[in-house]
């Protein structure tokens, strides 16, 4: 296949189409998720789910979809330092996430097991968005590196863009979570 | 997600000498296994717990296969370089080599779909064979009732894995693109990522077989699946990476049919095929993330002790049917919708008649993808206590034959007093609307609750989705492959191979699952490997014209290999089609046309005065 030969003039929009489609389509997994949810244990939650640590957990995650904004802006202005400073601070928040919530998960298998309704969706939801946490670190660790070798500019714009969006996603989908399994 | 490579024309290519990528895919593949399963081997003994156990081991051990799988099939040099900011290098090998790889070409693509699901659709097929002959009489024939269930189940989901995928997967991706007036898909890179799942699902469902294998049908029902061998979790892992592969196609698709027409095909123009692949990844887009859910419930118990489908620990079972067919009823319509824009496709050029009720056709099509999604429970009027349900179920399902309805109106229609040239795709679209009204109106007593009381899980069931999933989705398989077979190839299957195959597999077809409503009226269960003494003499018919229906296959087999190689020259468009796709060479040049298409009218206006429904320019093409 030759290089360029066949990207459409509207490429961008194309691109974006279809990152919200697949956004769709990834909604549609947590709702049924949460769905379940109701349908198996009703409102009721465990004494011992910590609502003070899912705010930690929240806050956590609303700061680092800040400074990814940050870091966006910085390589809109042309800064690819300031996009790597965003993308490091972020994932730092990302992984730190994910350290309270292996903290959590360790108490929660004494509290409510996996072998208790709760327990099993509360694990299944958790595990699914740690997931997605996850791929969301490896695509701006992928940034990261792409930025160091001098391989991002304005023609891959799009490449943050759409790393961006991916994170803010997951974000909305932790906001739903903590509502579900935490408050209501 | 961009769609080309930025290397430069000289950059080195991958795959175009010594063994083929898939090769080395397997090697990495396995390497990718082994690091999983000793990762969480030593996770295991880390905090407590015994090492050695099987099902922990094989889930993390299959997902660093998967990954590895995908960048040893050429996902690395192609895509996977640029994630680390290294230049990428394009994968562009000429010949058989292409296709073993991870090519980004529509075209590559829907060559590797269907070559991949012809096999996958014979030797599940072969399956059939082997399970009819366990039915020919009474008694144990040939292996008895603990293999002949694991025998139906692996039938059963390598059969619905094919009529799901085959039509969209191969035609969709190389007709599709071609009859909007696109380059290439709108990502080329998920497009070639989605065919790539197949293998690691085939592999899967053949290891599960050592496993000690599974018997639950291709539904898995718990709580049987949850108690079962090994093999059921190979089948859950299968599923949800065919699930994983129909998402990633589904967002292609979607992309590729609203954003990607060429100047003029406005909605009102579009190919009637381009509609039902639209819808149909619609459906995937959203309900294939049930199926993911359903299994990763299932497996979440059997992996993690979970408390989903246990009674015993406050779970309910009955909640994996509603999941289960949440995604699985919307997949029927994965299967029949290609299938019957297919049909509605070839019949105006064989009838040299604009497409009857255009408009209402695509009402039909979008009718039917709406309702799909309030009809589940149908399956489950037997597990629901509550009536009330059953009967706003039963109306809903029984809605569903309005819009269907709709699309026999535009194949009727078309078909009306118009002068049938009786070529082979012609020949398979009739009979998709022959066996699909059977099909259809068996299916009106199973929407029924009291009729669907006395015949779920009875023989009736069996020959009333046969007649919709085969007599519809794969029939109109074969019509596909005969209509575009030419374009993609530049030869025509031969002629009388092509009506020896269709009238032996279109009377077998019927000879074998005619009998089974009959069969299915006096209680002959399906998923058991016996029946009641008096109903063997038909059973013994029906297993005789299931093998009658086996032989067909082997003069499609035949056809194909030798017209591929020797067939007679097709010409751009042999059938004297209006649509897009047959303004272009057979086969299409690497970037499909040679000019710049543009739709300027009807994509059907058979013998009328309309201008032709579009026209090339810039290259050397003309108007068609």
């Amino acid at each position: 296949m030759t290089a360029q030969a066949h990207v459409p003039e509207n490429y961008r929009e194309i691109q974006r189409y279809g990152l919200w489609m697949f956004i769709i389509s990834e909604a549609f997994l947590f709702a049924i998720l949460i769905a379940i949810r109701f349908i198996f244990t009703g409102l009721e939650r465990p004494e011992a789910l910590s609502i003070p640590l899912g705010l930690v957990l929240t806050a956590i995650l609303l700061s680092s979809s800040y400074t990814l904004h940050r870091g966006e802006k910085a390589a809109a202005a042309g800064d690819q330092v300031g996009l790597r400073a965003g993308l490091v601070l972020t994932i730092g928040l990302g992984i730190l996430f994910l350290v309270i919530v292996g903290v959590e998960w360790s108490a929660g298998f004494e509290e409510f097991p996996t072998s208790t309704p709760y327990g099993s969706i509360f694990f299944l939801i958790t595990g699914a968005h740690a997931l997605h946490l996850i791929s969301g670190l490896l695509v701006l660790a992928s940034l990261y590196l792409q930025s160091k070798a001098g391989a991002l500019d304005e023609s891959t714009e799009w490449k943050i863009e759409a790393g961006a969006k991916y994170w803010h996603f997951v974000d909305v989908i932790w906001l739903t979570v903590f509502t579900t399994l935490y408050i209501l | 997600m961009a769609t080309t490579t930025d290397a430069p024309d000289d950059a080195p290519a991958i795959g175009s000498r010594g063994l083929p990528l898939a090769f080395r895919g397997a090697l990495w593949a396995g390497i990718g296994f082994l690091a999983g399963a000793l990762l969480t081997m030593a996770i295991r003994s880390l905090i407590g717990l015994s090492a050695m156990s099987l099902e922990p081991v094989v889930v993390v051990g299959y997902v660093f296969s998967l990954l590895a799988w995908f960048l040893g099939v050429g996902a690395w040099e192609t895509w996977g370089k640029g994630w680390l900011g290294r230049p990428t290098v394009a994968y562009s090998p000429s010949g058989w080599r292409r296709y073993f790889g991870f090519n980004m070409d529509h075209k590559v693509i829907g060559i590797q779909y269907a070559v991949f699901f012809i096999l996958l659709f014979l030797i599940a097929g072969l399956m059939a064979m082997f399970m009819r002959a366990e039915l020919i009489e009474t008694g144990r024939t040939i292996f008895g009732p603990a293999s002949y269930n694991r025998v139906m189940s692996l039938h059963g989901i390598i059969m619905v894995l094919v009529a799901v995928t085959a039509v969209s997967g191969a035609f969709g991706n190389y007709i599709m693109p071609l009859q909007i007036g696109a380059k290439d898909m709108a990502f080329p890179r998920l497009n070639a990522l989605s065919f790539w799942f197949w293998p690691p699902v085939a592999a899967l469902l053949i290891g599960s077989q050592f496993v000690g294998g599974w018997d639950t049908g291709w539904t898995g029902y718990v709580p049987l699946a949850e108690v079962n061998r090994p093999g059921q979790l190979f089948y859950a892992l299968a599923f949800i990476t065919a699930g994983l592969s129909s998402i990633v196609a589904a967002v292609n698709f979607v992309t590729t049919a609203v954003k990607m027409r060429a100047p003029g095909l406005t909605w009102n123009r579009l190919p009637i095929f381009t509609w039902s692949i639209l819808f149909t990844a619609i459906l995937s887009l959203i309900f294939t993330q049930a199926i993911a859910v359903a299994l990763s419930m299932t497996i979440f118990d059997r992996v993690a002790g979970g408390a989903f489908f246990d009674p015993v620990l406050g779970g309910i079972p009955v909640l994996y049917q509603h999941i289960f067919w949440f995604y699985s009823h919307p997949a029927v319509y994965v299967m029949v919708l290609p299938s019957l824009g297919a049909m509605l496709e070839i019949l105006p050029p064989f009838t040299r008649k604009p497409l009857f009720g255009y408009k209402w056709a695509v009402g039909g099509i979008i009718g039917i993808s709406v309702l799909s999604a309030v009809v589940w429970a149908h399956h489950m009027y037997t597990v629901n206590a509550d009536s009330v349900s059953n009967i706003g179920f039963m109306f809903t399902t029984e809605a569903i034959s309005v819009p269907t309805g709709l699309i026999f109106l535009a194949a009727v229609g078309t078909l009306w007093r118009g002068r049938l040239w009786l070529k082979t795709p012609m020949l398979f679209a009739l009979a998709v609307i022959f066996n699909f009204l059977i099909g259809g109106v068996t299916g009106v007593f199973l929407s029924d609750v009291p009729a669907d009381v006395q015949l779920q899980d009875t023989f009736w069931v069996v020959a009333h989705f046969h007649y919709t999933i085969v007599g519809a989705g794969i029939f109109g398989l074969f019509a596909s492959i005969y209509y575009w077979f030419p374009k993609m190839t530049g030869r025509l299957l031969n002629e009388r191979l092509g009506k020896i195959h269709f009238w032996i597999m279109f009377l077998g077809f019927n000879l074998t699952f005619l009998p089974m409503f009959w069969l299915g009226l006096n209680g002959m269960n399906r998923r058991v490997a016996d029946y009641q003494p008096n109903l063997e003499s038909v059973n013994r018919f029906v297993s005789l014209a299931g093998f009658f229906l086996g032989i067909s296959f082997i003069f499609f087999v035949w056809n194909a290999i030798v017209s591929w190689r020797n067939g007679e020259p097709a010409g751009d468009n042999p059938w004297g089609a209006r649509t897009l796709e047959w303004m272009t060479t057979s086969p299409p040049p690497e970037l499909n046309f040679d000019g710049e298409p543009e739709v300027i009218g009807d994509p059907y206006g058979f013998g009328s005065e309309q201008p032709a429904h579009a026209t090339v320019t810039g290259g050397n093409g003309g108007t068609a």
